[in-house]
């Protein structure tokens, strides 16, 4: 490391600590930890969705109601195709039309992948579903992101069909 | 027996070979002269200790050969949860003579073994180490440890829920893993010392990926709370995160430099899926050039000189080793389909899942000469192991 870099991570470093001494993120407070975010926008924590201590996805969310809204995507992408974006648009007026629903985008992968590299993509496509929402006027404090890599998989077996119906985005209401 | 050399023509047809579960099943195969070594154990558990200890052995790239025969000869007696052994080299110089306790019987050869690694080539053996891994026999994916070997099982979580992605820290005395107990993917940290454990990591959005620094100091791992994935670090007990990167792509599966300076990651940045090396404090990334447009689960060797991980060629998965300072990759498996591996403490020994999507069985390499294990828990479908001291 060479010492400009030295100087700059003083700095940062300087700036995390005030930053800390306001607002302390341990984790279980999942707020901005002090550095600057380029891309999307912080996620908020169940928390923050109505959500208290432990939950359960199965239990906790209503997958019904925005079922049809289920998007899609190519293999190993995370981007909202075209054919997609109408769903994405129900799901926005649909939070317009109830201003006080709060959800969970769950992003899923097929089995081709890794395990671990599964675990990210199924974040990443949930997150380019909560930006996209967010695009639409949907204010990002009422969606939160989780992912399942391909460990819940919609449909069983080998083969595109079943991988295509795989790779998805969900959405889960918040029961309140 | 019609029907026995039928089936046996029929394997042969797809070029399977009916003994290929008499003969050592080998991987890539390494020109290697297997050291001969002969064993030799009586006593009232005699016939075990020499069953473990010839497995042991085995793994370890040695030769076994008759009885009172080889470049080292091993003779001893077995009794209770003891073997007491001399090993002579050819010449009839002695090199060892000790006895080995365990907890168990298997234990004890173990121990004997790796002293007996130890003295015949140098480097550490793997025999008495131990290692975690995720199993399904539940029905729910669980952490469960073991002996290198896949004896002596303790089940370590029973949240009915999805644990995945256990590490161990280099000492092996704590344990790090993602659980969705929580409702979404947060880190658990484990302390086997004390058998309780602490979430670490709850930042809204997924936190997975976890590995320990090699000084317990802090946690490397994958959170999302950015908006999407990045690579950050926390303290080992949970605490402020420090941002590693920030790129619109999804950041994983990161794995420490034996030293503790630098980190190997997983990228989809820049389009395809690619291992990079950043340092622990941040700074630019270096890519690592690999023959794949996939590769992913990196993990560093604790000689520092290798990076084991995963590559797709043609749809399949293998496990290649990335030399640091060639820049060339190897491939080490070529049966069925393999992911996930792990160095062993001795950076010699790898352990991987051989299955179709991650799961299945847990096997044991000896880099070295090709040599193979499979780890046999009993615990129906296994995948990513871990290994501890």
């Amino acid at each position: 490391m060479n010492i400009k870099n030295l100087v700059l991570l003083g700095l940062i470093s300087l700036v995390a600590g005030c930053a800390s001494d306001m607002k302390k993120d341990d984790g279980s407070a999942g707020g901005n930890a002090g550095w600057e975010s380029s891309t999307g926008s912080d996620l908020p924590d169940p928390n923050a969705l109505g959500i208290k201590g432990d939950f359960d996805p199965e239990r906790d969310l209503d997958f019904d109601t925005l079922r049809s809204d289920t998007v899609y995507y190519d293999y190993d992408r995370a981007t909202v195709k075209a054919s997609e974006r109408p769903k994405l648009e129900a799901v926005a007026i649909y939070l317009k039309a109830n201003p006080k629903a709060t959800l969970y985008v769950v992003g899923h992968c097929d089995v081709r992948g890794t395990m671990e590299y599964n675990r990210t993509l199924g974040e990443k496509r949930a997150n380019s579903a909560r930006d996209f929402l967010m695009g639409q006027g949907i204010n990002g404090n009422r969606i939160g992101t989780l992912s399942y890599g391909s460990e819940k998989p919609a449909v069983q077996g080998d083969g595109e069909d079943a991988y295509a119906k795989n790779r998805r985005s969900e959405f889960g209401l918040v029961k309140k | 027996m019609k029907h026995a050399s039928l089936l046996c023509s029929l394997l042969l047809t797809f070029g399977i070979f009916c003994s290929s579960r008499l003969v050592a099943q080998s991987e890539i195969v390494v020109d290697v002269r297997r050291t001969p070594i002969s064993v030799e154990i009586s006593g009232s558990n005699g016939a075990e200790a020499t069953k473990v200890l010839e497995q042991d052995l085995k793994i370890h790239g040695f030769n076994l050969v008759s009885e009172g025969s080889g470049k080292f000869v091993i003779k001893g007696t077995a009794d209770g949860t003891s073997v007491q052994a001399t090993v002579t080299e050819s010449g009839g110089k002695s090199v060892l003579s000790d006895t080995f306790t365990g907890a168990n019987l298997r234990q004890a050869a173990h121990k004997l073994n790796d002293a007996v690694v130890k003295v015949a080539t140098g480097v550490n053996g793997i025999a008495a180490t131990r290692i975690a891994f995720i199993s399904e026999r539940s029905g729910k994916k669980e952490v469960y440890m073991s002996d290198y070997d896949g004896h002596n099982v303790r089940q370590i979580t029973t949240d009915a829920s999805i644990n995945v992605g256990p590490r161990f820290s280099k000492d092996g005395q704590f344990l790090a893993y993602t659980t969705y107990k929580s409702g979404y993917p947060t880190v658990m940290l484990n302390r086997l010392s004390s058998q309780d454990r602490k979430r670490v990591a709850a930042f809204g959005g997924t936190n997975t990926g976890p590995a320990i620094s090699p000084d317990n100091e802090k946690i490397a791992l994958s959170i999302s709370k950015y908006g999407n994935p990045e690579l950050a670090v926390i303290p080992l007990l949970g605490g402020e995160a420090q941002r590693l990167t920030n790129t619109r792509g999804a950041e994983s599966s990161p794995s420490w430099s034996p030293d503790g300076r630098r980190i190997v990651y997983v990228s989809d940045d820049r389009g395809s899926v690619q291992l990079f090396v950043i340092g622990a404090g941040g700074g630019t990334p270096e890519k690592l050039v690999t023959p794949s447009n996939y590769s992913t689960e990196p993990d560093w060797s604790p000689t520092g000189k290798d990076i084991s991980y995963t590559i797709r060629q043609g749809g399949k998965f293998q496990v290649s080793v990335y030399n640091v300072a060639s820049g060339k990759s190897r491939l080490v498996t070529n049966v069925g389909e393999n992911t996930d591996a792990v160095w062993a403490p001795n950076g010699r020994h790898l352990i991987f899942t051989r299955g179709n999507a991650g799961r299945g069985n847990l096997i044991v390499l000896d880099v070295a000469s090709g040599e193979t294990l499979q780890v046999t828990p009993n615990l129906g479908i296994c995948s990513e192991p871990t290994w501890a001291p």
